[in-house]
Parts: C-alpha cells; structure tokens; sequence
C-alpha cells in the first residue's frame, strides 16, 4: 500500500511541534508553589477546564484502543462510547462524587483520604494510585510508537562506526525519544499552567484533525463508500456481533457482562486521578458540574469517532488486502487496521491528522506525568516523611515532583518503548485501571455519602477493590512463564487464568470493593464522625440530597 | 426488534454533531478563558513581587 506521507506532512509536524511547545516554556514565572505546579493555582474556568480535561483524556492511545475495537467487534463496539457519555452525564448532572471532591479542598484523591478516613489510608491510597497508574501508562509508547511506526513509514537506522558491524535502531524509537524529551522538558518547567494551555492548543489542533479525517473517510474515499458502505461491509465481515452488543460470535463481540462492568467503571472513573486533577483544578464545585457535563459529550465523541474510523477500516481494508490478508489482520493484529486506512489520507491531510495525534500524545503524557508524580509526591513521601518528623518546604516538594517525572520519563523510555508486552493493550488498560478505580470509587462514595464510612472500611475497600485484578495479573504472568520456561503451574493457577476473564474481574472488582469497606466499617465500629481531621461532613451529606445546592 | 443499524447511524451522526460543535464552542470560549487565567496569575504575580520588594523596607 503506497504512502501518502511527504516532506509536506514533515514540515506541518514541525511547525505544530513549535507553536504547541513554545508557551509552556514561557510560563515559568506563573509558578511559586506546588499548588500553581499541579493544579493551576484553581483558576481554571469552564471552558478551558473541559478542553484540558479532554485533551488530556484523548490520547493516541485512546484512538488506538477504540479504532482497534470498531475494527474488532464493527458498531456494537459503540455501545462503549454512549456508557462513557451517559455515566459522566450523571456525573455531571447531578454532581455526584465530583463536587465533593471539589468541595473538599484536597489536590489529589489520596488526600481526601487522608482527610476522611486516616493517614495510613492515604499512604496505601497512593500507592495503589501510584502503582496501577503508572503500569496503566507504561506500555503508552508501545502502542502510540506502533501507530506513527506504519502512518509516517520511518524506516530503521542503520549506524556503522568505521568498519564495525552495521547495528540497525529502530528510528521510530528515536522519534518517540525525543518527544517524551519534549513533554519532560514543558512539564518541569511549567507544570499544570504549561499543561493548561498546551492542552488547550492541542484540543484545538487535534479538533479540526479529527474532523478533516472524519469527513474525508465518509466522503473521499471510493473503497469505503460512505454510511452506506461501512454497514454493508459490517453485515458480510462482522455479521450480527457487529451490530447487536448483547451477541457474541465465541470469544467475539460485547455481551452483557462487559456492559455491567463499564457502566461501573464509567461512573468511577473521574476518580482516575489524571481527572480527578482536574476536577480540583476547577474554580468552584458548580464549575466542576458544568466541565463533568460537557465532558460527558467528548467522552462520546471521542470513543465513537476513533471507533467510526475503525469500523470504515472494514470496508477499506476488505477491498484493498486479499481475504486471506484480511483475516489475517482481523484475528491477529486488529490494532493495526485503522493506522492502514488513515496510510490512505492524501498528502498534507496526513501531515495534519499525524500533528492532532502528536497534539493527543503530548497533552496525554504531559497530563499523566503530572499525575503519577503528584501522587507519588504529596501521597507517600510528603506522609512518609511527616511521620518521621520531617516537614518538607513548598520549595522541596516542587524538586521531588520534578525529580518523579524524570523518572517517569525513563521508565516510559524503557518499560514502554523497549520493553515488549504479550498482553493485548485494551486487556492491561483495563484491568489496571479496574485494580485503581473500584477502590477509590467505593472510597470516595461511601466517604461523601455515608457517615458510618471507617478507616478500617477503607482499608478492606481499597484491598478487595484491588485483588481480583492482582489476582489475575499473578495467574497470567506464572501460566506465561510456565509456557515460557516449560515447568507446569498448579492446577489452581491454571483455572482461575482461565476462568477470570477481563469483564469477569471488572465485574467482581467494584462490588467486593464496595463490600470490603461497609463490613470493615460495621466491623470496626468507629464511625467516620469520631475523626477529628474529617471534612465537613455535614456539607458533604448536604449536597448528596441537594446536589444543585452549590450553584 | 431493535434495529441496529440504524440506530448505530444515529449515534455516529449524534457524535460528529455534538463533538465537533461542542469543540467549536470550546475553542472560542477557552481562548477567553485562557487570558481571563493569565490575568488572574499575573496579577498575583505583581502582588507577589511588590510584596517581595516591601519586605525589606519593613524590616529597616
């Protein structure tokens, strides 16, 4: 399949790269302590809080997972797309959860917990955060890496020092490099006020990518053949499951369990914490609800879109390979169907739509750097060290911020790019994101809603929250090993690698949380009142049953 | 009988509309947002640093 991408396309990456990059530089006198660094001194007002929420949750690899489940499962996939809408749309209607935690004061969700239930709460809080957030985010470059790999068709390095052997690099690895590089250098330097306002140049730039891209798809392109094409190709290539969410062709398709366990995972998820950021970031809890509300209809979008992309990959793609070809890369790599249709685009299109996807990777990383550094920061070292009597000053706390997201720039560099992952993308997403959200959902729930919520509850939350996931994680990785290595697990071992299925942990996950904190809570017999340090509870209770009462 | 595809039309065109017009409206709306936020930093940062610069007249 010829390329369409030209020196033409280089020069418009080039030139986005500067005028995306350049003003976060520019803001580092805006900063003078840890609260302008991580959440903009909360000054952000409606409209640019929902562009930096959706530009930091529309990743490359956002468009990567969702095109490759449209390529996977064709429309049911979209059945994704209207929960993630309709859940923040409750969200953000009514204010549950979020204008809480914007009431409450607190820069990262650990440190609500800290505040509602108890400092050891918060330790192992944050560090669960830490630890399924930051292995959420490893394998980011592999895939994003993968996508530019097969759109721009950088070919491999090949390097000889004199008349030593030829050691081929990967360029793609180089590219990817640098970029992190980038990322690392704006976000140190400016933190959240450089990530505001890259993030509102990058939704804008990734905006008119995607729509040029999405009109060119519906119309432009003979072998897809608009609307009309897309669902005769779905009908012959994916019949039923492609359409009904509720069938599955064997291991193929939606079905009911999935839908129970995103429904759940939606609702929750603004307590991921590259979200709840922003949520904090806001200038008033009303705010919050506006940005929630609004944020609901790019959710949708942003899963539907990559998804439509996806799908039309099945009507291009069946006309363009051979059958065989075809089959081939439906079974085998559907992550790579999309990146082939968009291989399509004429010459300058592809330059701009390449820009809106570095536009999403960059406001993506720079987002969760922030994140997990903030977390590691202010959630385990600032307690830890309070504990031992050491008061860390603003000033130190910036540093050690600064000096997580180095290492989280090597440890994308090497755990992301170099190291190779057997685990499908969407499977390790989802799963470590269900090990964070079912507990700090059942946290922050019964936390604002629940008086008799306890320190103890919280612990058995967190953990149950938690263990089916890790449980998982543990099953798989020995099976792989026993296949790696040749030696047999134990039969046990085996049947839960078999039986525990991504839904299936989903599905346990959120309910054993929820469990795990009210018998703890009841079992302890301390309610969340005794604690002296607890948050206006009586605020809190106030806007469970008048969630419009902060207007 | 549910028919899907013509539901799954809907919520494609239901997407590209409110996407792409909700992005439009964030466009305008956060480039204004955007100046009325550096105003806001930049006036605590002349605070700031006029308050810097008294600090030491009130200690003599």
């Amino acid at each position: 399949m010829p390329l369409a991408f030209s020196t033409v396309d280089w020069w418009i990456v080039g030139v986005y790269m500067l005028i995306a990059t350049v003003p976060g530089f520019l803001c580092r006198k805006y900063i003078k302590g840890q609260e302008d660094f991580l959440i903009a001194g909360r000054s952000l007002n409606i409209w640019l809080a929902t562009a930096t929420l959706t530009a930091s949750e529309m990743g490359l690899i956002t468009v990567m997972y969702m095109a490759e489940m449209g390529f996977k499962i064709g429309f049911s996939a979209m059945v994704l797309g209207l929960i993630a809408g309709g859940a923040t749309l409750f969200v953000g209607a009514t204010g549950f959860m979020v204008a809480g935690l914007r009431r409450s004061g607190v820069t990262t969700l650990a440190e609500y917990y800290e505040k509602r239930y108890s400092k050891g709460v918060r330790v192992l809080g944050g560090f669960i955060i830490a630890v399924a957030g930051i292995l959420n985010y490893g394998v980011f470059l592999q895939v994003e890496a993968d996508f530019i790999r097969i759109i721009s068709g950088v070919p491999d390095m090949h390097i000889a020092f004199g008349a030593g052997p030829v050691h081929v690099i990967p360029s793609i690895n180089l590219v990817m490099s640098v970029l992190v590089v980038i990322v690392l250098l704006y976000v140190l330097l400016g933190g959240m006020v450089s990530v505001v306002l890259t993030d509102y140049i990058q939704f804008v730039v990734l905006t008119v990518g995607m729509g040029l891209t999405t009109w060119w798809i519906l119309t432009k392109m003979p072998e897809v053949g608009g609307m009309g094409g897309i669902v005769q190709a779905v009908q012959e290539h994916r019949p039923e499951y492609g359409f009904n969410p509720f069938v599955k062709h064997g291991a193929i398709g939606v079905g009911l369990l999935f839908i129970i366990w995103q429904c759940m995972h939606w609702t929750g998820s603004n307590t991921w914490q590259t979200q709840a950021f922003r949520t904090s970031a806001t200038d008033s809890p009303r705010t919050a609800k506006v940005m929630w509300s609004m944020t609901a209809v790019n959710f949708f979008g942003r899963a539907i879109i990559p998804m439509l992309w996806g799908v039309a990959a099945i009507a291009f793609l069946s006309k363009t390979l051979s059958p065989d070809a075809f089959d081939q890369l439906s079974t085998s790599n559907p992550r790579q169907g999309m990146p082939m249709l968009l291989q399509a685009l004429p010459a300058g299109l592809v330059g701009f739509m390449l820009a809106g996807m570095l536009a999403a990777l960059m406001s993506t990383h720079s987002s969760y750097m922030l994140a997990w550094s903030g977390v590691l920061t202010e959630d385990l070292v600032v307690p830890i060290t309070r504990a031992l009597g050491i008061n860390l000053p603003e000033w130190s706390r910036i540093w050690i911020t600064r000096f997580f997201i180095l290492c989280l720039g090597a440890f994308l560099i090497v755990f992301g790019l170099w190291f190779k992952m057997k685990e499908t993308i969407w499977n390790y997403l989802s799963l470590t994101g269900t090990m964070y959200v079912a507990g700090s959902t059942a946290l922050l729930v019964m936390g604002l809603y629940w008086r008799r919520a306890s320190a103890a509850g919280a612990y058995l939350g967190l953990l149950f929250g938690a263990m089916p996931g890790l449980v998982y994680l543990v099953a798989r990785i020995l099976v792989l090993l026993g296949e790696t290595y040749g030696f047999s697990v134990p039969g046990t071992v085996a049947w839960l690698d078999r039986e525990l299925t991504e839904p299936r942990v989903g599905v346990i996950s959120f309910p054993l949380a929820f469990l795990g904190l009210v018998v703890g809570s009841l079992a302890s017999g301390r309610s969340g009142e005794t604690r002296r340090e607890a948050p206006p509870l009586d605020d809190q209770l106030a806007l469970a049953g008048a969630a419009g009462g902060d207007q | 009988m549910i028919e899907w595809e013509q539901v799954w039309k809907y919520v494609v065109w239901a997407a590209i509309i409110s996407y792409f017009g909700l992005g439009l409206a964030i466009t305008f709306g956060g480039f204004f947002d955007a100046i009325k936020m550096f105003r806001r930093l930049e006036a605590e940062h002349t605070e700031d640093q006029m308050a810097n610069a008294e600090a030491p007249m009130s200690r003599e």
